[in-house]
């Protein structure tokens, strides 16, 4: 087991400072990176695949991020921008350069594809709590009026 | 409505969009903001058309087609800067409930400009802590976390410094990456650092691009496609910048004599 699944909460805060995050919001950027990278790492603990592992984890900012930003009347983007970084394929990226420059093209090409794959995933579940939250808050004004 | 007012407010909504734009905020943010403005100050009829490069806004004053004023504000360059886009979501919504004047807002406004950055020293310890972080994460040992601590530092400081004088980002993030991944390779053949891998992962995920990917995202979704595409290339292009950076190092590298 990688003993830094508890400690998401280092890189989202040092990410958040070098993104000038109001320092009042820092305490729920922290707990919204950590319950994430936490999710993340178990996931891919119990041998779940990478790409899967970090869509639940970015669905979970981005509910996290929701959820704060109601609870801190500020704009959500401030929770998933720092939220989500602990979970781009940094690491995928090199490898596959790795890879590519030791000539092992077939293992190049598969890291090459789950970071992709990964990218992809962390958007589209972006994506999907962005629409959901859209369709939630024109349900509310539709029936408040 | 006089002229005056209408000037004022026209250059209330484009700074506070440029303001927002710079800062890295999304496209239908920066729209709904400067709709909002004009709308609180009694212009209903404001349009605003935002890219990553440029904002257009136009407004008809009480319907009248003979007074529209437009406005064009250029945008040359962006870092994120999360503080500032609260402070302006903050003022927007100042705006449309307590109704504060227009002299009063862009008062506000330049003293939201005038917002200091975290200072220096606490900077470089937050970039040092992410090189640690994911370098202990992709199972590195103490001492190639001491090495990712000062390299960390140093990538971000090289970064700091090409961005003081103007480069563009793709010259920026290769330069400082290639600049690490060198040392590092450099630390594992003299064996100081056992797991070179984890060091440089530290150092790539300074510079990976998050911000572009989650933001081209809500801009595709709001209909916003040419801001979404230019946003997507811009992650695509730091992307290359990172992966090729290694790679050329690595390169490098082994044209050197030096075993991977």
């Amino acid at each position: 087991m990688n003993w830094t699944i508890f400690l998401g909460f280092i890189p989202v805060l040092a990410i958040a400072v070098l993104f000038r995050a109001p320092a009042r919001l820092l305490p729920s950027i922290m707990i919204v990176g950590a319950t994430s990278w936490a999710l993340f790492q178990y996931m891919i603990m119990i041998n779940i695949s990478i790409v899967f592992s970090a869509f639940c984890s970015a669905l979970l900012v981005g509910i996290l991020g929701r959820i704060f930003s109601r609870v801190f009347k500020d704009a959500a983007t401030l929770y998933t921008i720092p939220g989500i970084m602990p979970l781009v394929p940094g690491a995928g990226m090199y490898y596959t350069m790795l890879y590519l420059t030791r000539g092992n093209f077939e293992v190049a090409m598969s890291k090459g594809m789950t970071t992709i794959f990964q990218a992809g995933a962390i958007a589209l579940a972006l994506l999907l709590v962005a629409s959901v939250a859209y369709a939630i808050t024109r349900i509310k004004t539709h029936f408040s009026k | 409505m006089n002229k005056v007012h209408e000037k004022k407010v026209l250059k209330l909504a484009v700074t506070a969009g440029q303001m927002m734009m710079e800062c890295g905020a999304e496209v239908y943010r920066i729209e709904d903001t400067i709709g909002r403005i004009c709308k609180a100050y009694g212009i209903n009829e404001a349009n605003a058309f935002v890219t990553g490069t440029g904002i257009f806004v136009s407004i008809t004053p009480d319907n009248d087609e003979s007074a529209v004023q437009t406005q064009i504000k250029r945008i040359y360059n962006s870092s994120i800067n999360l503080k500032k886009i609260s402070e302006i979501n903050n003022l927007s919504r100042e705006i449309t409930y307590d109704k504060i004047s227009v002299n009063e807002a862009l008062n506000k406004l330049y003293e939201i400009q005038q917002i200091k950055d975290y200072p220096l020293p606490i900077r470089l310890l937050a970039a040092a802590g992410v090189a640690v972080f994911f370098c202990a994460a992709n199972s590195g040992t103490m001492i190639d976390m001491i090495v990712a601590f000062f390299l960390g530092i140093l990538c971000y400081g090289t970064s700091l410094l090409l961005d003081f004088v103007e480069t563009n980002f793709f010259f920026r993030i290769f330069i400082s990456c290639s600049l690490a991944t060198l040392i590092a390779l450099f630390l594992n053949s003299n064996a100081i650092v056992t797991e070179f891998n984890g060091v440089v992962i530290g150092c790539i995920m300074l510079f990976v691009p998050g911000v572009a990917i989650t933001n081209s995202i809500r801009d595709f979704l709001s209909g916003d496609i040419l801001a979404g595409v230019s946003r997507m290339s811009e992650a695509l292009l730091v992307a290359i910048a990172l992966a090729s950076s290694v790679g050329v190092s690595l390169q490098i590298w082994s044209v050197l004599g030096g075993v991977l």
